[in-house]
């Protein structure tokens, strides 16, 4: 399973994005500054938009979801059961998978933001995509959240799975490290090695490298640095 | 078009006279050729096509019980051909600069915010509606007869959410009437130029 990108152009208004690399299965990270294309990106890796010029091939994915920042995008029912089921997915497994068990006909829009996110990716996860894009999966989301979106990605085995995120807190295990600067996909290889070529990594990711000998972007692994400064200390 | 006095002034005045008679939509299209940046005025052919379709439709009927179905399609047309130019021309705050401009910091003022913040919403509402499609999209699914109640539903609930957010915003900033502003425009020869053809073809259309 191979997503490839040559010399791929896509224009929005003035700005256009220059893409070239390969997707191979595990978690990647897309970062850049706000406004770089992160999103635009997103939306040509799953089909939303059409390249302009240059080739997208895909190789063994079949199926691809964009999961946009809020969950409320992705709303096109009144209750929680029915959002599962207009994704051809069983409520009850689904609810179950989410946390919320027994509450498949609340009103979708009285549900948390956090219930809402979890039910969200419970769906996305159980319809199995071979390429699943999340633009900011971490959104406006607690710590409880966080962990949950985390834990329910590293379980995620034989796909590509894009995350499109400025949170550097609570992420799952990358493989893959990927950064946009100036309208140009730069890859940076495999972690921990694409660590260094991280030009506009965070102050604390910079910190943790320096200071910790940072091994991943993991929440586990942060912390596991910083222990490591700690004890140095 | 800089000045959003002049454009505004000549979106009305050349609407009407686009309305009110065949020459002035034919003077108002000539008008567009000669004074505007064309290219700006259509944002997608797909939205071109859908926009025109309900005075299509009114157009047909409208030959089908023996009317003057084409005039009517030029008119509306070159009505709305005047319309997209402007909202593509227009920037976020000169509604409110203009209403201060002509009713002052109080009435004016008030005017110009709820403009503002009606075209923020507008704007806001295209992007979820293209969110939705795309939510649609990746179920398999269309917009249809039975997704649209749901669909519509959440819209309406998202949106009177955000305007409750932009009261807090306001109540906040301890808006309670009027405000402050001193809008500043610019208004070269070539808009000037532009608004005494605009005045001009609304005369023309009034005696033809």
């Amino acid at each position: 399973m191979q997503l490839t990108l040559n010399a791929v152009e896509v224009r929005r208004g003035d700005f256009t994005l220059h893409a070239s690399g390969s997707f191979d299965p595990g978690i990647h990270l897309l970062t850049g500054r706000v406004g770089s294309g992160k999103s635009t990106l997103g939306e040509l890796l799953t089909g939303i938009l059409k390249p302009h010029s240059g080739l997208m091939t895909c190789i063994g994915i079949s199926s691809s979801i964009l999961s946009m920042q809020f969950p409320e995008y992705h709303i096109t029912t009144t209750t929680a059961g029915e959002e599962a089921v207009s994704w051809g997915l069983d409520p009850v497994q689904v609810l179950d998978r989410a946390g919320l068990t027994g509450r498949g006909c609340d009103d979708i829009l009285t549900l948390s933001r956090g219930e809402l996110k979890r039910l969200h990716l419970s769906c996305l996860l159980a319809s199995m995509p071979d390429l699943l894009v999340l633009d900011e999966p971490y959104a406006g989301l607690d710590e409880d959240a966080r962990s949950f979106v985390s834990s329910l990605l590293n379980e995620q085995k034989g796909r590509i799975i894009i995350i499109i995120s400025h949170d550097i807190t609570s992420l799952p295990c990358i493989d893959h490290l990927w950064e946009i600067r100036r309208g140009i996909l730069i890859d940076l290889g495999l972690v921990p090695a694409a660590l260094e070529k991280w030009d506009n990594a965070p102050a604390l990711i910079r910190y943790l490298m320096s200071a910790g000998g940072l091994s991943g972007l993991s929440s586990y692994e942060l912390a596991e640095a910083a222990c490591r400064i700690q004890e140095s200390d | 078009m800089q000045d959003p006095r002049i454009r505004l002034s000549g979106t009305v005045l050349l609407s009407v006279s686009a309305f009110i008679s065949l020459p002035g939509a034919v003077l108002t299209v000539i008008w567009w050729l000669v004074c505007t940046k064309r290219t700006t005025s259509f944002h997608d052919i797909r939205t071109t096509v859908v926009i025109f379709m309900l005075p299509g439709v009114a157009a047909l009927a409208t030959t089908l019980s023996g009317g003057d179905g084409a005039s009517y399609l030029i008119r509306i047309g070159v009505v709305l051909l005047i319309a997209s130019w402007a909202y593509s021309e227009r920037y976020p705050g000169e509604f409110l600069d203009v209403s201060v401009w002509l009713f002052g910091n109080r009435t004016g003022f008030d005017i110009g915010l709820i403009g503002e913040m009606s075209l923020a919403s507008a704007e806001v509402l295209v992007d979820e509606i293209r969110r939705t499609r795309i939510a649609l999209l990746q179920k398999g699914q269309h917009l249809s007869l039975s997704t649209l109640p749901p669909v519509i539903t959440s819209l309406l609930i998202r949106q009177l959410r955000q305007a409750n957010e932009r009261a807090c915003i306001l109540a906040l900033r301890g808006y309670q009437c009027g405000g402050s502003l001193c809008p500043q425009f610019r208004a070269p020869a070539a808009d000037i130029i532009a608004g005494i053809f605009c005045v001009l073809i609304f005369a023309i259309s009034l005696v033809t």
